[in-house]
């Protein structure tokens, strides 16, 4: 069906990149971790919390709350609130449903946030009730939480296109490199050669240790608001280029070899001026490797199947000179911290683009790419997002 | 195995006793569904009931599940389960009843009692080799 391409999202930026409080496991709630990155938002902006009109907030961990009870919690007073359950996806739509409240007058400055805990147990009790479906459907064989759907999915994909572990391998040891350049990854201290990730113990197989990642604790958030209160408070910002997002894309494919990107990426590359070839560097939401591969596919890096041909032509480290790829390490090397986990690639991309990375700063990045993907639904992952962020100040 | 797996199972697990594969089907537009849900997934009307549906099927997808953080499966690991699409339209997750099942192999899918009682879904394949 064809539609309406989506209106520009000129006018409004994004700003203030805050990571914040990453730890393998954690005492505190939810709660803490949002609010914590709430504080870092006025603090590095130079703002009072009482700036601060609108609110999008992704958590798995606030039960019995919801975000409404956040705004006492914080003792907030807000125009516009959003409650985002999109998982992986949660970033993206944060920044385009923000970026529509400041376009059309509806909030000022929205602060998108996403964090979670990561108590002993609170992984399993969270996969062991996540959807209706996943509780009569995957849960009794073992396969509740993502690593079984992900292990069939890769092992359809290996079948379908004669994709080695070796090929998975080399992004994710890309990646551990990137982590260890980037000070909050959990994982950055230990270096990961290709050996290790062949040889590590099976989980699911094809699956085994390296291609899976390890719950944790933490919160990312960012600011959204127009361009000239950015310039006002003299903030770096980037803008929105493109943006999209699916639900339950390609609903009759058996299994999950493509989603929403493959159905929108033409015109979110249409809408904002570019192709794959002007992207600087690409965050993915990679709770495993083959996800990235479907995003990355998706988004026109290479063609579905190729990746061997891939890896062997292309470099993955924030400083190989090929495309930077989940420069601070992403989700396998950094940990996934719940919610957060879906705003961690804008967040990183947000740095890069302003120049304020730190030791796994890309080099002058004009144009990052962000794919979001989330919510393990039985089979496969539901939500399927992507936006093109461009150096503020640059042509648009 | 917590008490609401065994809840949502209830209509499989009835159907064990007269040893039939039963999904919901639609009235209005006869699609099968499952997961088991409340409205068609097609066109949602309220009109699905539980029919007898043939088993058989192509398995789309294996794995060999080494870890789990459910303790009442720890036992039972390495556990070998794959997706099915069947010939009557969805696609299914169930047991491999032999863990030597590649992709593409003609299965049937049939439902039996896991070692908790619990009625689930088993996928067997005359070319997989001897059973378990």
């Amino acid at each position: 069906m064809s539609r309406q391409p989506p209106n520009s999202y000129r006018g409004v930026v994004l700003t203030t990149p805050v990571s914040y409080g990453y730890a393998k496991q954690s005492d505190k709630p939810a709660h803490w971790f949002i609010g914590s990155v709430l504080r870092q938002l006025c603090s590095d902006a130079g703002i009072d919390k009482s700036a601060i009109d609108g609110a999008a907030i992704s958590s798995f961990g606030l039960a019995p709350d919801s975000v409404s009870f956040l705004t006492q919690h914080y003792n907030i007073g807000l125009r516009w609130l959003e409650q985002l359950p999109f998982g992986g996806a949660s970033g993206v739509i944060a920044l385009r449903r923000a970026a529509r409240a400041v376009q059309c007058g509806d909030a000022e400055i929205v602060a998108c946030i996403g964090g979670d805990s990561a108590a002993a147990g609170s992984f399993r009790d969270l996969v062991a009730d996540f959807s209706s479906f996943s509780n009569s459907a995957a849960y009794p064989y073992g396969a509740a939480g993502p690593n079984a759907p992900f292990a069939l999915i890769t092992a359809a994909y290996m079948q379908q296109y004669g994709v080695s572990r070796e090929a998975f391998g080399a992004l994710a040891v890309a990646q551990r490199y990137n982590a260890q350049h980037y000070a909050q990854a959990l994982l950055g201290d230990k270096p990961l050669s290709l050996e290790q990730y062949l040889t590590a113990r099976p989980i699911a197989e094809p699956l085994h240790l390296f291609d899976c990642v390890m719950p944790c604790a933490g919160g990312e958030g960012f600011l959204v608001m127009s361009e000239q209160r950015a310039q006002q408070l003299q903030l770096p910002y980037v803008t929105i280029a493109a943006a999209d997002e699916r639900h339950n894309a390609f609903a009759d494919d058996p299994v999950q070899l493509r989603s929403g990107w493959s159905e929108f990426a033409e015109g979110l590359y249409q809408r904002a001026e570019l192709t794959p070839s002007d992207i600087d560097l690409v965050q993915t939401y990679d709770d495993y490797p083959v996800i990235s591969v479907l995003q990355l596919e998706g988004l026109g890096f290479f063609a579905a199947g190729a990746l061997n041909e891939f890896v062997a032509t292309t470099a993955t480290t924030f400083d190989g000179g090929g495309l930077p790829h989940n420069t601070s390490g992403g989700q396998l090397s950094g940990g996934q911290a719940g919610s957060a986990a879906g705003y961690l690639g804008v967040v990183e991309t947000l740095r890069q683009l302003t120049d304020s990375a730190g030791a796994n700063q890309v080099a002058q990045p004009r144009h990052g790419l962000v794919s979001g993907y989330g919510m393990i639904n039985y089979d496969r992952g539901l939500c399927s997002t992507a936006c093109i962020l461009r150096r503020g100040g640059e042509h648009d | 195995m917590t008490d609401f797996v065994a809840n949502t199972l209830l209509p499989l697990a009835a159907q064990l006793d007269r040893g039939e594969l039963q999904l919901q089907q639609c009235g209005q537009c006869q699609q099968v569904s499952y997961p088991p849900r409340e409205l068609c997934g097609h066109c949602l009307a309220d009109a699905l009931s539980w029919q007898p549906q043939a088993g058989s099927g192509q398995l789309l997808a294996t794995t060999l599940l080494h870890y789990s953080l459910e303790p009442a499966l720890q036992p039972q690991l390495p556990i070998a389960i794959g997706s099915v699409k069947l010939s009557v339209g969805p696609v299914v997750i169930a047991y491999l009843d032999h863990p030597g099942c590649h992709i593409g192999d003609h299965v049937v899918v049939t439902i039996q009692r896991d070692l908790s009682g619990n009625a689930v879904l088993v996928a067997s394949a005359a070319n997989c080799g001897e059973t378990l």
